[in-house]
């Protein structure tokens, strides 16, 4: 029954608040910045190279904070040992957060609350592997947070936080004892979805932050410069894990 | 609380960044580990072989920028384990590996364990009269020999960068599959490098065994060789992927390259027919690319005496019968060309290296 309260609060949160009216808000963002890949069932070495990303979420707040999430980045990558960057890494998430207010001060206020993330993370890298693709994928439950801090009338600085806790995640075999991949569509999501396996930290850690610098245009929009950094790390219980560092600074656009 | 907030702020600043590390262990010598299986342990000297220059190839292999992907490297003198070494990760001593196109060897070799078993009479007949079923209206295909396929001269436009992944999707019979592509030469002719030959002589083993060409391996190679841990892929439709595919111990590997010294011979047993080992691994064409002789799908060394079994990764398995010497290189399997080092570096030295 313990196990059940947890993502009870998450499924029932917005339902506490119900009673006055919230504020409703969309936000588009799109973003470039540096990806690094450590796919040790691959090779130890790293595949750096640029990201773009897209992301789109609507925030509703009242006292309380609520927002859903998705975003799509896509990278080309290399190691020092290519000339051309012909990995491609391609990243889904959707995310679901419900933030209460926890502190609440003059210019500044926390809120922090549970967030569910469903996140795929697919690599091909042709030049080391041509015949199967790589994942690391994940369905998580754990926590978000945010700090913000007005700084004038219309500016203000957010710091945001999400630290996944409950994880299922998918990893392939190190040893593939298929020389190539299924690779129809069916075949394709089939793989992503193999060996899938219960795990906290141990298994899938990951860590996002972003500092958010927002000015308001007027009632209706505003924008944002945001910096974020991600990190994450996922290991099934065979296999070796693969890691991913991501900087991005991208733009914001708030419209209601 | 406000003398935390620049803190707060900064944090995502702090982030730095993923180290490389290299793709070998650090280099520990090349002696053979002491492990229960069938080969016994020697040493360079015992073997008269020159350290140094087998140290020089065992080093090639440990280095972060040369043959980057190596798991694997063995040398075998006078039918003993005498090197060895897994430069990218201990545990790969007992773990199965595709040899790729080395597997075109493996087949070769079974094609010679079916002639000793007079299960084909000679390499002269026609695939169609094995399997007429599956040829299409194509008259001239039905001249194709047995020969024809183990010397990569069908005739038919196969082509390894389009074909193999279509033969490995296709749900159908694979066989007919490949026959049915079109004949762009008469066969007999060009070799032509490719997938789909090895995979119509797996087809000619089904049907003359009665069994599955993994399964015909199985009890007439690896049982007899006592080599346990073994994959071989198949296609949708059964048949064993003639071309590639077969997975193998790097010390298992090394038995088939000592059968092939002992001209087919294990334990006292002809395995192999001997005529037709010697004719498999001697010239009988050259490569319609780059013009390298080439047998029963073995590449032919003539300056070394020797000949070898090749598969993707820059995989070998080489054999020089007047030096009585077997080299297993095996590495990962599915590596781009470009990042893979052609092994003959690796030849030379070891060559060089007995005395």
């Amino acid at each position: 029954m313990k196990k059940l309260i947890f993502p009870l609060i998450v499924l029932i949160s917005p339902l506490l608040t119900a009673q006055e009216p919230p504020s409703i808000k969309s936000c588009l963002e799109i973003s470039v910045g540096n990806n690094q890949n450590k796919e040790q069932n691959l090779h130890r070495k790293v595949h750096r190279g640029l990201l773009a990303g897209l992301d789109y979420s609507r925030f509703r707040t009242k006292t309380s904070h609520s927002f859903y999430a998705f975003g799509l980045r896509y990278s080309r990558l290399k190691t020092g040992y290519e000339d051309v960057s012909k990995t491609a890494d391609i990243q889904l998430y959707g995310e679901y957060a419900y933030q209460y207010l926890v502190a609440d001060g003059e210019k500044s206020q926390i809120f922090l609350g549970p967030a569910v993330r469903l996140q795929y993370k697919v690599s091909f890298y042709p030049n080391w592997d041509e015949s199967h693709l790589y994942w690391a994928n994940g369905l998580s439950l754990g926590f978000r947070g945010m700090f913000s801090h007005r700084l004038s009338e219309k500016r203000s600085l957010a710091l945001d936080l999400a630290v996944p806790v409950f994880s299922v995640l998918s990893r392939p075999k190190a040893e593939r004892l298929n020389k190539i991949d299924e690779v129809s569509v069916s075949g394709i999501l089939s793989s992503l979805h193999t060996n899938p396996e219960a795990g906290t930290w141990n298994r899938n850690f990951f860590l996002h932050t972003g500092l958010s610098y927002l000015f308001h245009l007027n009632d209706h929009t505003s924008q944002a410069l945001h910096f974020s950094v991600s990190y994450g790390r996922m290991k099934a219980k065979e296999g070796l894990p693969a890691q991913n560092l991501m900087y991005s600074l991208g733009y914001k656009f708030y419209f209601k | 609380m406000k003398k935390y907030i620049p803190l707060l702020l900064a944090l995502p600043f702090f982030a730095g960044c993923l180290k490389d590390e290299p793709f070998k262990l650090e280099y520990n010598g090349f002696e053979p580990q002491a492990i229960q299986d069938d080969w016994q342990l020697s040493t360079p000297e015992a073997e008269n072989m020159d350290r140094d220059l087998l140290e020089q190839a065992y080093k090639l292999v440990y280095s972060d920028t040369r043959y980057t992907r190596a798991r694997s490297l063995l040398v075998f003198r006078n039918g003993k384990l005498v090197a060895e070494a897994y430069p990218n990760d201990p545990d790969d001593i007992d773990a199965i590996d595709n040899i790729q196109s080395a597997t075109k060897s493996i087949t070769s070799i079974l094609t010679g364990i079916a002639i000793h078993e007079q299960l084909i009479d000679s390499t002269v007949e026609k695939l169609y009269d094995i399997y007429p079923e599956d040829f299409d209206t194509d008259l001239e295909k039905r001249s194709i020999t047995i020969d024809d396929a183990l010397t990569m001269r069908t005739g038919l436009k196969y082509d390894n960068g389009t074909h193999t992944l279509e033969l490995y999707q296709n749900e159908g019979n694979s066989v007919q599959y490949i026959l049915s592509l079109d004949r762009i030469y008469p066969s007999g002719t060009v070799m032509n490098y490719n997938d789909g030959a090895p995979h119509l002589i797996s087809r000619v083993i089904e049907k003359k065994a009665g069994m599955s060409e993994s399964e015909y391996a199985k009890t007439h190679l690896f049982d007899p060789l006592n080599i346990k841990d073994w994959k071989w892929e198949a296609a949708k439709d059964g048949t064993t992927f003639g071309a590639f595919s077969l997975f193998l111990k790097p010390r298992d590997f090394g038995k088939l390259g000592q059968l092939l010294l002992q001209q087919g011979q294990w334990q006292g047993e002809i395995l192999v027919d001997p005529a037709y080992l010697a004719r498999a691994t001697s010239t009988l064409v050259s490569a319609h690319q780059g013009g390298q002789p080439y047998g029963y799908y073995f590449w032919i060394l003539p300056a070394m005496g020797g000949y070898y079994a090749s598969g993707h990764g820059g995989q070998f398995l080489l054999v020089v019968p007047d030096k009585d010497l077997v080299v297993v290189y095996t590495a990962w399997p599915y590596t781009s060309g470009e990042f893979f080092d052609r092994g003959f570096e690796l030849m030379t030295l070891i060559g060089e290296a007995c005395k």
